[in-house]
């Protein structure tokens, strides 16, 4: 098995999984900003909910490291909304943090035993 | 709940970040945007409206949660966020950035910034060359130390004397009684201008210009010889002997040292001082400082005679005011010790040296001053008009900011600030320009410029153009700056088109300049008008003489070349002589004083058979010269009645003269003054003087000024004892062209008297322009800036007019499509930009009438309201005006009904 870097496992220990969430709800199709507030919400039962003075600076901290990109978009009827979809370095990123996620999950699940943790 | 508050509130947060205006606005549209959609879903859950805006605001942790999780962001530092943010906390706060934003706003519109900067470039580069010469000619101070202490002195004859001589020189006793008994003075000095001939070894000769001074001269002025001495008193009072103060420039020439001798008319004279390089006094082709004697002995001759001009310093602590009133009590002395003298309004008086040297220069350059800087007026006129629409084009653009939170002062200041930019790009140009206008000034000025320094764009100058370019951007700024800034700039935002109330409100203002600018070129125009209105008059006068195909030069014969003065006459005879039979020359006759060069000196006589009038009384008076018998045909000047001076009238026979018709209209009234005497003064040692022939009038002092009565004596009888007739002017008329001649005059000369010099070698029609130099000089400024005026009001007029027809497309396309012809829509057109004309004329007339009063002096035979010249003037404009909207009337007549309408 692949080994874990120590050094990124760190990281996201610190930093949590925002970043890999994100770009997890994007990698399906673009979104925009309060879809992806509910969406996050809805999905984790309620567990996690993103305020939206993290959320938006966490959108624009990915944009300006070129993981994904926004663009407004207007639609018949509704104001413009910005929608946000992953770049293609930001798919390589997010395959690299799934991967590192996956590991860490496992590892943790060998030494605890506990759950199945879904990634 | 309006999306408005949202945003409000978003804004605030985000208030101590540096985000570009662009990107804060994207955040607070994205970001009000989610609070909205959460609020509607808070409503359509049931929430009352204030319960739902609760819970949506309590989406925000804290109130600078959102700025310190954007913080490390780069786009939230953007170093120069330009969109003029928040009001600024002092005037100059974030000034850096409005420059940077002008500078970007400026580059963006290459053809109008090329447009404004060369026509402020012409504006400013005009006023810095004009200033140039003003400040070297009038501003100034003379290069004299305390210069301001030093003053000119004269004497005055009032009208009541019969001339009016308002500064005529002294004469000897009246020189010694001011340096005698004023104490407002520490010291007085006469001086006069006179030439010599330098002859040197190789025995080829030059004529030098040279300054006679009494002992005191150089200590008046305060100056010092960087080398040797200045006169003793003894040295200057004793005129045989012959010592010489040089130039720096002709010791250097001449390789003459202190202590040398240089031969000045063939008599020898010892240099003993140099002047230090760049000592000028009035005029620098002056080579030397030679004593002159001063005759004070008191006889009735000296009194009368006035050779002398003079200078003084005023003494430490005395007033002009204490010296005027010193003067005065001279005036007072004399009257009582001179009656028949003095009595009837004779005197001396004083004003400062500067004011005596500029004279009469000040009035023209006073008027071009005023012209360049309307000029200048004009430009910034034109350039308010233009950034009228310019800003007109960008209300969307300070609506956005102003709904951004960007202040009215902030705007306008930004709108100075781009103006400012302008003005200073047109500066740098125009100081550039200035330099080769600068030359141009002093390639055409007519006279000797008295300024000590070279005249260049200097310090000063500089100093002067960067205050134009100041007040020019202000100017320029402030009207479009707070046209566009003005109210209602939201709703701007919201109205679909231009066309609104607001373009309108732009076209009236810009109509506003420009009738102001037409009625100030109108002013300039009619001004230029009257000037060559005025030197056409003085060009159509009739001298009296006929220049064309005429050569002059002067020839002296010194005393120390012949003594006895009749060999002296008879040499220059002979030159005649010669000269009538030199190749190429047709008649050659001489006079000892030429037209418009010098007039003779006005010398009082009697006439045999009337009682004499008192000493110094209003008496007959008349210029006094000496011609041979063929100056007048040389000179077409054309003979009256009788018979002009010949060959009879040889010396040894009764002296006969012929006078003018001034001087037989003047003095013998109802008679016929052929076959009557004169007497010079002093009549009992001057002999009788037979009058024999009426000549024409000769306007000897200019063609402004009606010609002095004159009388001519035989040049070889010379009858006027004390005018030997030494110096004399060949007058030698040619077939063909007068410089084509010069050689020829030349050896004719040298073949009698090789050691002669010719002086002045000049063709009459050259010294006739130059007598007219100085109303050319200004005459033709004047006009060029008239034109350029007239350019830009024309330029002005098709801005305004294009602009109109574009922001009017819809209507002129409803015009035509209901059946407008193309006629009518060109009449429109041309209607309104002469409606502005017209109402430019109704303005310019008045200021005109009013402005051109002040020119006064400059204009002589057209009254400043000359009808003439105000036809020309509206002809003028409205001539420009038809052109200038040629093409927007025609770009009107092609508009496409169809097009236009869809505009829409």
């Amino acid at each position: 098995m692949t080994g874990i870097n120590t050094r990124a496992l760190d990281r996201e220990l610190k930093k949590g999984s925002a970043e890999l969430l994100i770009l997890s709800l994007l990698d399906a199709r673009p979104r925009h900003g309060y879809e992806l507030s509910k969406l996050i919400h809805t999905r984790s039962g309620g567990q996690l909910a993103f305020h939206i003075d993290s959320l938006y600076p966490l959108l624009y901290r990915l944009e300006e490291r070129g993981w994904i990109k926004g663009a407004w978009v207007e639609k018949a009827g509704e104001r413009r909304r910005r929608f946000y979809k992953v770049t293609a370095d930001g798919r390589r990123v997010l395959a690299l943090q799934r991967k590192t996620w996956n590991a860490f999950v496992e590892a943790v699940r060998r030494v605890t035993g506990g759950e199945h943790v879904e990634g | 709940m309006s999306r408005d508050d949202w945003a409000r509130d978003v804004r605030e947060r985000l208030s101590s970040l540096r985000l570009s205006p662009t990107r804060e606005f994207e955040i607070v549209e994205e970001l009000s945007q989610h609070l909205d959609d959460r609020w509607h879903e808070l409503v359509a859950g049931g929430a009352s409206s204030d319960e739902a805006k609760r819970l949506t605001l309590a989406e925000f942790r804290d109130s600078d949660a959102l700025a310190r999780h954007l913080a490390p962001l780069r786009q939230a530092h953007v170093p120069l966020p330009i969109a003029p943010g928040a009001p600024p906390s002092h005037l100059a706060a974030d000034l850096g950035q409005d420059l940077l934003y002008g500078v970007r706003t400026l580059r963006k519109r290459p053809g109008f910034t090329i447009v404004a900067a060369v026509t402020l470039a012409l504006g400013i580069g005009s006023n810095a060359a004009i200033y140039s010469v003003v400040n070297a000619v009038l501003l100034r101070p003379l290069p004299f130390p305390n210069s301001a202490r030093l003053m000119a002195l004269y004497s005055r004859y009032l009208p009541t004397t019969g001339v009016d001589f308002p500064y005529f020189p002294l004469s000897g006793p009246e020189f010694n009684d001011i340096r005698s008994r004023i104490d407002a003075f520490s010291g007085v000095a006469a001086y006069d201008f006179t030439s010599r001939n330098l002859t040197r070894d190789g025995g080829d000769a030059e004529r030098l210009l040279i300054t006679r001074v009494t002992a005191g001269f150089f200590d008046v002025l305060g100056v010092k010889p960087a080398r040797g001495r200045t006169f003793t008193e003894e040295e200057a009072r004793r005129p045989e002997g012959c010592v010489a103060i040089l130039s720096h420039d002709t010791s250097e020439r001449t390789f003459s040292a202190i202590g040398s001798t240089i031969r000045l008319d063939d008599q020898p004279c010892e240099v003993i001082g140099v002047m230090p390089d760049g000592f000028a006094f009035r005029d620098d082709r002056v080579s030397a400082w030679i004593a002159l004697p001063v005759d004070a002995a008191e006889t009735p001759y000296n009194r009368g005679s006035h050779p002398f001009v003079a200078i003084a310093r005023l003494r430490d602590g005395v007033t002009l005011a204490q010296a005027d009133a010193q003067l005065q009590s001279l005036r007072a002395y004399w009257s009582e010790r001179f009656p028949d003298h003095y009595a009837k309004g004779h005197f001396a008086v004083m004003r400062p040296l500067h004011e005596d040297v500029v004279g009469t220069q000040r009035d023209a350059l006073i008027l071009i001053t005023g012209a360049v800087l309307f000029v200048l007026l004009i430009v910034c006129v034109n350039l308010a008009a233009l950034l009228i629409s310019n800003t007109q084009a960008r209300r969307r653009e300070f609506a956005l900011r102003h709904v951004l939170g960007a202040n009215r002062r902030r705007l306008v200041r930004q709108l100075i600030v781009e103006a400012m930019l302008l003005a200073v790009l047109g500066g740098a140009i125009g100081l550039v320009l200035a330099s080769s206008l600068l030359a141009g000034l002093l390639a055409l000025y007519p006279q000797r410029l008295p300024a000590s320094q070279p005249i260049a764009i200097d310090h000063a100058a500089m100093l002067y153009t960067f205050a134009l370019i100041v007040i020019t951007g202000l100017l320029v700024g402030i009207v479009p700056a707070l046209q566009a800034t003005g109210v209602r700039m939201q709703e701007t935002l919201r109205a679909e088109s231009g066309t609104s109330t607001t373009s309108r409100r732009a076209v009236a203002a810009r109509s506003a300049l420009l009738v102001g600018q037409l009625a100030l070129s109108m002013v300039l125009l009619a001004g230029a008008l009257l000037l060559i209105r005025s030197y056409q008059h003085l060009q159509r006068t009739d001298l009296g003489i006929d220049p064309d195909h005429v050569l002059t030069f002067g020839i002296s014969i010194p005393p120390a070349r012949q003594r006895d003065p009749a060999a002296a006459r008879r040499t220059l005879s002979a030159i005649e002589a010669r000269l009538a039979t030199a190749p190429g020359v047709g008649i050659a006759g001489a006079v000892s004083n030429l037209p418009l060069v010098s007039t003779g000196p006005a010398d009082s006589f009697t006439i045999e058979g009337r009682p004499v009038p008192a000493t110094g009384a209003p008496g007959f008076n008349a210029r006094y010269l000496m011609a041979t018998p063929r100056l007048f045909q040389a000179l077409r000047i054309p003979l009256k009645r009788g018979r002009l001076i010949d060959e009879t009238d040889a010396a040894g026979r009764p002296p006969t003269a012929v006078i003018n018709e001034t001087a037989a209209r003047l003095y013998w009234p109802g008679e016929d003054p052929i076959g009557k005497a004169i007497h010079y003064y002093p009549p009992e040692t001057n002999p009788a003087i037979r009058i024999v022939g009426i000549v024409g009038d000769v306007r000897s002092l200019g063609a402004s000024v009606p010609a002095p009565p004159a009388v001519y004596a035989s040049f070889e009888q010379a009858p006027r004892a004390p005018i030997p007739g030494r110096n004399m002017t060949f007058v030698v008329r040619v077939p063909g062209n007068p410089a084509d001649v010069v050689a020829s005059a030349r050896s004719a000369v040298a073949s009698i008297d090789s050691g002669l010099p010719l002086a002045n070698v000049r063709p009459m029609a050259e010294i006739v322009a130059a007598s007219a130099g100085q109303p050319r000089f200004t005459t033709i400024v004047m006009s060029f800036f008239a034109v350029v005026a007239l350019l830009l009001a024309a330029l002005g007029l098709y801005g305004i007019l294009a602009y109109a027809v574009e922001q009017r497309t819809r209507e002129i396309g409803v015009r035509i499509a209901v059946g407008a012809s193309s006629l009518q829509i060109f009449g429109l057109i041309v209607g309104s930009a002469m409606g502005l004309v017209v109402l430019g004329i109704v303005i310019g007339v008045p200021a005109a009438l009013m402005l051109t009063r002040l020119m006064g002096g400059l204009v002589s035979g057209v009254t400043n309201a000359d009808p003439i010249t105000y036809v020309a003037v509206v002809a003028m404009l409205a001539a420009s005006a038809l052109i200038a909207s040629y093409v927007p009337a025609r770009r009107a007549m092609r508009v496409d009904p169809l097009i236009a309408l869809r505009y829409e």
